[in-house]
């Protein structure tokens, strides 16, 4: 068909009529709801989880004539949905804040004192590891909402099998390590750039009497301590797997549910997949304290929180959501359908959980009393997260076990030096 | 000019999602995919001109001239002769953008949140992987699936890429 000059103009023009006038929308450009409170979280091991904040979020949108979206994403992709949504200054109402988040994020989330105010006088105090999260510059940033905690995962049956009992102690780990590497069953913890690994050594480190900084953020690293871990290290991983140095976070999980693993460090997630699927060897997988060291037993959690930005339109309808959040009810729902891998960051909430019935998930209970950030001696700060997000510990630790502590130690000092650690 | 299109290109998209975020949240366009459409080519136009530059530039000027010498215009000279010529050129622009948009990843993370407007590769990694629990045979299915395009696209324009149309074009 021929286009002619006055047809071409018709129809150009009557389009740029439509889209001056607004009859013409882009698709998607739609106002939605009247008011719609918008949560982003990450996206939880247990799926149940993110379906009991889904039904809190739409109980409470029902009763305030208001709609409820919750977006859960994986936890690595957060940073960056925070960052699009800060300099847009538009996006989600609530969003879930891990450890170190709420200081880097400070000057986009409205102060929520008067929230944690009203929940802590009904409940009383939260965990000081919650308090080390949500709390910057004197004010609460963020609400603690869960804790993920970091066991030692054992094979009972293993374990027995070669005589030993669950470790006590790192010595008593590698120990056994020896003795379960013979007979086929390996312990195996990651030696590598993902969570799982920062988990477990950064406690190692804390048991020596080592750690990144001082109680003040002055780097500590190159220290007697840490040359006695990165050494314990090397021998451990001798009497592992080599692949550690490769293992990202599912690994260990695969490691042990394929039935190989003795031992791991992680949270309680292969116990609930072995017992969600009616593994054979479930009721064999046993969790234990993390091993001590000469300086102690310390515990790794990771801390969630809610924090709510400035440039949300329903602040106030935010907070009143987050103190639906913590009740008696609220609380029974989300700790059930978190089947343990959930951990409440209120100690009111934490005597009797609903997963303490499970005699295996029983470690977890006060867990998160003694439990530290990866900034620990030190509060924390976007240096502390920087270090956890480039695996700086792990990565020492790596090195140590193919070369020696002296370069070991040296690379850490200078990853630390650039990102902004001094003396 | 071309190192000028070079350059833009190489500003990483890791780097330009945070003004366009805010561009996108100023048209109204957050979670949707018209996020997507309206900011791909902030990367696609800086690569397919940078690499069609390179491939006009390699034929001969010659055959223009003589086209316009037989009677064309210009435009009939670009639309009779050169388009013809570069066919494997656009093609293969084509196809590079095509793999690139279907492979972008930050956008369709930053400005899609909801699960039913994800690409396939934003997708993949944010909803089956939970934690440190992978699907891995879901992430396999999805990766097989998510590459068939792409496959399939290059397959029936690989002849396309043998860019020696032009030889012995000006030869008596």
């Amino acid at each position: 068909m021929r286009l002619t000059r006055r047809a071409f103009i018709k129809v150009t023009g009557g389009a740029s009529l439509a889209m001056a006038s607004g009859a013409f929308r882009l698709p998607g450009a739609v106002a939605g709801p009247s008011v719609t409170i918008r949560l982003l979280a990450h996206s939880s091991y247990n799926e149940d989880s993110d379906k009991a904040i889904t039904k809190l979020g739409t109980d409470f949108a029902v009763k305030q004539n208001a709609a409820f979206s919750g977006d859960f994403i994986d936890q690595p992709e957060v940073a960056a949905k925070l960052t699009a949504e800060e300099q847009a200054q538009s996006g989600h109402d609530i969003v879930d804040l891990q450890d170190n988040l709420p200081t880097i994020h400070k000057n986009f989330l409205v102060p929520l004192d008067d929230v944690v105010a009203d929940i802590t006088k009904k409940y009383g105090s939260f965990y000081q590891i919650a308090k080390d999260s949500g709390y910057v510059d004197g004010h609460w940033l963020s609400l603690p909402w869960l804790g993920n905690c970091e066991l030692g995962v054992y094979r009972s049956d293993y374990f027995a099998k070669v005589g030993e009992r669950v470790p006590s102690t790192w010595d008593d780990l590698l120990r056994a390590a020896t003795k379960l590497k013979k007979v086929g069953h390996p312990v195996g913890i990651a030696i590598s750039q993902c969570e799982d690994s920062n988990a477990a050594w950064y406690p190692l480190l804390w048991s020596f009497g080592a750690s990144v900084t001082d109680s003040r953020g002055r780097l500590t690293i190159d220290s007697p301590a840490t040359n006695q871990a990165l050494d314990y290290g090397r021998k451990l991983f001798a009497q592992m797997e080599p692949t550690v140095l490769s293992w990202d976070d599912s690994s260990n999980n695969k490691y042990m549910l394929s039935g190989r693993g003795a031992y791991t460090i992680n949270a309680p997630s292969i116990y609930l997949k072995a017992k969600r699927d009616k593994m054979a060897f479930a009721g064999s997988i046993k969790h234990s304290p993390p091993p001590a060291g000469a300086k102690g037993r310390f515990y790794y959690a990771d801390i969630h929180g809610w924090g709510v930005f400035k440039f949300s339109k329903n602040i106030d309808l935010a907070k009143q959501l987050l103190r639906s959040m913590y009740t008696d009810e609220s609380q029974k729902l989300f700790l059930t359908l978190g089947q343990g891998y959930d951990m409440p960051v209120l100690p009111h909430f934490d005597v009797n959980p609903p997963y303490a019935a499970d005699p295996q998930l029983r470690p977890e209970v006060g867990f998160s009393r003694n439990a530290h950030l990866v900034a620990y001696p030190a509060p924390p700060d976007a240096r502390a997260e920087k270090a956890y997000q480039t695996y700086v510990i792990p990565n020492m630790f790596a090195r140590a076990a193919q070369s020696s502590n002296i370069d070991a130690i040296a690379f850490a000092v200078k990853a630390l030096t650039d990102i902004g650690y001094s003396k | 000019m071309s190192t000028f299109i070079f350059i833009v290109y190489l500003v990483p998209t890791t780097l330009l999602f945070i003004p366009l975020a805010r561009i996108i949240a100023v048209l109204h366009l957050s979670n949707t995919l018209w996020s997507l459409i309206v900011t791909y080519p902030a990367f696609m136009v800086p690569f397919i001109t940078w690499m069609l530059t390179a491939y006009l530039s390699s034929i001969p000027r010659d055959l223009e001239e003589s086209a316009l010498v037989d009677g064309c215009t210009r435009l009939s000279a670009l639309w009779r002769i050169v388009l013809p010529l570069a066919r494997p050129g656009i093609v293969t622009a084509t196809l590079f953008a095509f793999t690139l948009a279907w492979s972008e990843f930050i956008y369709a993370l930053t400005f899609i949140s909801t699960t039913n407007l994800k690409t396939v590769t934003a997708g993949v990694v944010v909803d089956l992987i939970r934690g440190d629990i992978f699907y891995w045979g879901s992430l396999m299915a999805a990766a097989l699936v998510a590459s068939l395009p792409i496959v399939l696209l290059f397959s029936l324009f690989l002849d396309h890429y043998v860019s020696g149309l032009t030889a012995g074009a000006v030869k008596g």
